[in-house]
């Protein structure tokens, strides 16, 4: 079984017309999501397993976040595949950032395969409480 | 909404809106053409299966589940791989903009060729993959009889 899809082939190549250094194989994955928001700042959680901590980068540019990730898994010629249901290839999202994110302090974590955004809200534009005198 | 998400619609088009929108297309025509005929699978987890000669090579995507939160067994010649991924530990308060993530209990049985030494087997979790070695019986290797 390969997951050489007809779909999949064409998420690639408009890969490689935004970003030359993609491989002409290489397969473009869309990490799910959970989006959140605290009272202080914003919750991104991006499922991406198998990324090497190394290759995952956080790019801010205009409005834009961008999360990728590539999954170097063990590839080992010497090893015959006999089933295979798990995607190799780029984790790509893009998101785009309100204007409250105080984008200096955004933290990027990644465990157990989940890669963990905290997007801060800025101070100013907090909700407060004015205390009347 | 304060964080909009690339899958809204916006009058740029970008190459993420494309991937989205041939993800949920992809979506629809597997729930009405069932799995079979897409090349993903609908099963939870995926799980690639190699044969290295010695041994065979289970990976399996489990990404946010901590070591004890997975249970792996060997029964009757099957493999089984179970567990729960709890919901996120978050504060009190909060908004859900976009929820994809699934989470809850799973269950995943895999039946073990006959050749393998179930005694032998061993499991490591590392970034979200669970890599379970099944070390091949003795009895099972390819060897060379001396000819005398």
């Amino acid at each position: 079984m390969t997951h050489q899809g007809k779909s999949v082939v064409r998420r690639a190549d408009a890969e490689n017309a935004l970003d030359g250094r993609a491989k002409s194989t290489a397969i473009v994955i869309s990490p799910s999501a959970d989006v959140l928001e605290t009272s202080g700042a914003y919750l991104l959680m991006l499922d991406m397993p198998g990324a090497a901590k190394e290759g995952i980068s956080v790019a801010m540019e205009g409005e834009s976040l961008t999360v990728r990730g590539s999954t170097e898994r063990l590839q080992n010629n010497e090893t015959e595949v006999l089933f295979s249901e798990i995607r190799s290839g780029t984790y790509l999202r893009e998101f785009t950032l309100g204007r409250d994110v105080d984008r200096e302090k955004i933290e990027a974590t990644y465990e157990q395969g989940v890669l963990t955004l905290r997007l801060p809200k800025k101070e100013s534009l907090k909700p407060r409480e004015i205390t009347v005198r | 909404m304060l964080v909009r998400v690339a899958r809204a619609p916006r009058l740029r088009s970008t190459i993420s809106d494309i991937y989205d929108l041939e993800q949920s297309v992809d979506g629809l025509f597997r729930q009405f053409l069932g799995s079979e005929l897409l090349p993903f699978s609908a099963e939870y987890p995926a799980v690639d299966v190699r044969d290295s000669g010695k041994e065979f090579e289970l990976l399996c995507e489990l990404p946010g589940l901590a070591k004890d939160e997975l249970k792996i067994s060997v029964h009757d010649g099957v493999l089984t791989i179970s567990g729960e991924r709890a919901a996120a530990d978050l504060p009190e308060k909060v908004r859900w903009i976009r929820k994809e993530i699934p989470r809850g209990s799973f269950s995943r049985s895999v039946k073990l060729p006959r050749e393998v030494d179930a005694s032998g087997v061993s499991a490591e979790l590392h970034d979200g993959i669970l890599r379970i070695v099944l070390p091949k019986s003795e009895t099972s290797l390819p060897r060379e009889i001396a000819v005398r």
